[in-house]
């Protein structure tokens, strides 16, 4: 199994460290490459089984944005083809069709999918989450300087639904991005560490033949159905 | 009309402070809510003395702060400060209103501002500051202060120009801001017997901050702080004007110099960042004016804050009570790099989570936790570590993934329990971790675990 952590140099924020190395606790015997900002991406060329892209500085994002443009359409043929791809936090802006910046600016993303982020960099959304994935109960916090606003032409499939806190948007019945195996979220915690149930269900389905670990599962349980029951209190804020 | 409504701002704080003042509070913060409402622009009204110094960054800035003060009180001076309050717009505000006259002249010497780096927007494009001195700059709060990217670019816009720059050369981050401005840079470079600590959890910078290549490292002293060149682009770290020229970290103990002379100094403690912190103070006084000797011959009259670190003995054991601010990954990691490096068996109290009350339902963002390099946790010489407060199980959780044995981690989510958890029998040293509030709950833990040292003797 080959795991790659792209740009990680500077797709390491908010706390996500947190999912790479439990990937590497889950996969103790995969090969993990880590791709710098100036390489080009190994699963363009390779066989890579997950891609993880964690959430980067508006700078950092930007640099990534011209290291994949040029491969936009190899990039596209992988992900119909049904590259796992897993993007935490404004990576998945990326995949949308602009980033308008405070100045009015839109900077051109990749445009797979019909939305666009708007970001309002002293305006920033933070706060606690709780959504909901065909019955299961999906945790965590948000810390964003952008919101992402679907566009009229079209529709793209969230993540989840919306319980408490911020989806894509404020007001926003959804949260993320969900299209074959590319899974998009501005949802941290880390996301995979504080989800135990989701993660397993979700890696343990892709890759199961892998030998998959799920390290101090029952402790990550614990942690995970105290952070649901304080989230269910409707005094809950963060 | 911006003189009339400052003139009301004024008159109407003071009796703020004064009302405020008469029931018992402090008065710090809420005047310059107050006046800021009224004039928008009140801190471009004041009228300031000939030296405005600010002092920002992500990890330091309180004690470099008090500091400097001490230096400046201690010789003689008269000093307008924030350290009893808030370090934000209001903070400063307020600190500036108290010490100025119904006309706005602010009277004292100097004026010394510890400035949030968040704040930045709202102070530095309406003070006149003649030096600004910038710790470093870190991955923080990622609520409020996302990434060390948004505050560089935060810091950078609004730095004045006539403003002159003392920074950390060995931060590559921090030492890039305001380039065109004038700027002086203070080092200490690698000391004779130092381990490098080359693979932090942490590192805010690795590539080139001009070309994005990787850098090439002459050394790291910790996390990303330490020199650099560019094997592409040429960039490396600047050559420094105020430095350590050797110094004893165990002995406490120091040289310090700034290119013409020498003088020694006695440290407060034994760790890296406080002579971090020393030097920087040290340099702005340098750059005030006044001699390394005269610096130098008050060093002993200086102090790190209490509630910032502080020494229990209890018979031959010790308790100590240390600032690891919650939300900031880098100062717990260095306050566990620090602990680990004492021999004596000890148990840490991790009580550095966000505490807003027994009955909180305000519900933590756990992301920092993960940033820790818990792994310093892991040595032999720790044998407990205590979860504490409502998040304990995923700080359990975290310390798990990072290797910490599972039969050392206690979990205790209240706070009023954790000196009945610790194993006084086996450890010679308490190392309690604490937020910067509240100074109530952490002296209660304090005083308990003290309690239960003396009985156990």
């Amino acid at each position: 199994m080959r795991i790659e952590f792209l740009f990680s140099e500077v797709a390491n924020y908010l706390g996500e460290r947190g999912d790479m190395d439990l990937l590497r606790q889950i996969f103790p015997q995969a090969d993990f490459i880590d791709t710098p900002i100036l390489a080009k991406p190994a699963f363009l060329d390779e066989k890579v089984d997950l891609v993880f892209l964690g959430p980067m500085s508006e700078k950092g994002q930007e640099l990534a944005l011209e290291k994949l443009l040029p491969y936009r359409d190899k990039l596209w043929e992988k992900i119909e083809a049904g590259q796992v791809f897993l993007t935490v936090g404004n990576g998945m802006e990326l995949f949308g069709r602009y980033i308008e910046t405070d100045e009015g600016e839109r900077i051109p993303c990749l445009n797979y999918f019909p939305y666009y982020a708007k970001r309002q960099m002293l305006k920033r959304q933070a706060g606690l989450f709780l959504g909901d994935k065909a019955g299961l109960k999906i945790v965590g916090s948000k810390a964003q300087f952008t919101q992402i606003f679907p566009l009229d032409d079209g529709d793209f499939s969230r993540f989840c639904r919306v319980e408490k806190g911020m989806g894509l948007h404020k007001g926003s019945e959804g949260e993320g991005l969900h299209y074959k195996n590319l899974l998009g979220t501005h949802i941290l915690g880390p996301f995979l560490v504080v989800n135990p149930v989701f993660t397993k269900q979700w890696l343990g389905g892709l890759f199961g033949d892998q030998n998959p670990v799920w390290p101090y599962y029952d402790l990550a349980m614990d942690a995970y159905h105290r952070r649901l029951l304080d989230l269910q209190n409707p005094k809950a804020h963060g | 009309m911006a003189g009339f409504r400052f003139r009301i701002a004024q008159a109407l704080g003071k009796v703020c402070i004064w009302g405020m003042r008469l029931l018992g509070r402090k008065a710090t913060h809420a005047p310059g809510v107050v006046v800021t409402k009224i004039d928008p622009n009140y801190l471009r009204h004041l009228t300031l003395p000939d030296k405005v110094i600010v002092v920002t960054g992500t990890n330091g800035k309180t004690t470099v702060s008090n500091m400097v003060k001490d230096y400046l009180e201690k010789m003689g001076f008269s000093v307008a400060n924030n350290s009893y309050g808030s370090n934000t717009r209001f903070g400063i505000a307020s600190a500036l209103l108290d010490n100025s006259d119904l006309k706005g002249r602010v009277k004292t010497d100097y004026v010394l501002l510890e400035m949030d780096e968040r704040s930045c927007l709202w102070v530095l494009p309406y003070i006149r500051t003649d030096y600004l001195l910038v710790t470093n700059l870190f991955s923080d709060s990622y609520s409020r202060n996302a990434h060390p990217d948004f505050i560089f670019s935060l810091l950078d816009r609004y730095i004045q120009p006539n403003t002159k720059l003392l920074l950390n050369a060995e931060d590559p981050i921090s030492n890039r801001l305001a380039l065109d401005n004038d700027r002086v840079y203070y080092s200490i470079p690698l000391l004779e017997g130092e381990e490098e600590e080359r693979h932090s959890r942490v590192q805010d910078l690795v590539n080139c901050p001009v070309c994005q290549t990787r850098l090439e490292v002459d050394f790291i002293r910790y996390n990303h702080i330490g020199h650099y060149h560019c094997p592409n682009c040429g960039y490396r770290s600047p050559e420094p004007t105020y430095r350590v020229v050797r110094a004893d970290l165990e002995g406490q103990n120091a040289v310090l110099g700034n290119g013409k002379e020498e003088a020694s100094y006695k440290l407060p403690t034994s760790n890296i960042v406080d002579l971090y912190n020393i030097l920087s103070a040290t340099s702005i006084l340098q750059e005030l004016g006044f001699p390394l000797d005269k610096i130098a011959g008050l060093s002993e009259a200086i102090s790190v804050v209490r509630s910032r670190f502080n020494l229990t003995q209890v018979g031959d054991k010790a308790l100590y009570t240390t600032l690891a601010k919650a939300l900031n990954p880098i100062a717990t990691s260095r306050t566990m790099a620090f602990l680990k490096k004492e021999a004596s068996r000890k148990a840490v109290v991790l009580a550095n989570t966000e505490y807003k009350g027994p009955k909180m339902t305000y519900v933590e963002n756990t992301a920092w936790l993960y940033d820790n390099d818990f792994r310093y946790l892991a040595d032999p010489s720790i044998v407990q570590v205590i979860c504490c407060g409502k998040r304990s199980i995923d700080y359990a959780l975290c310390l798990a993934l990072a290797g910490v044995p599972e039969e050392k981690v206690v979990i205790c989510e209240n706070h009023d329990e954790i000196a009945d958890k610790i194993a006084y029998d086996r450890v010679d040293q308490v190392w309690l971790l604490r937020d910067t509030d509240p100074d109530e709950l952490f002296d209660r833990m304090h005083d308990q675990i003290q309690e239960r040292m003396e009985a156990a003797l």
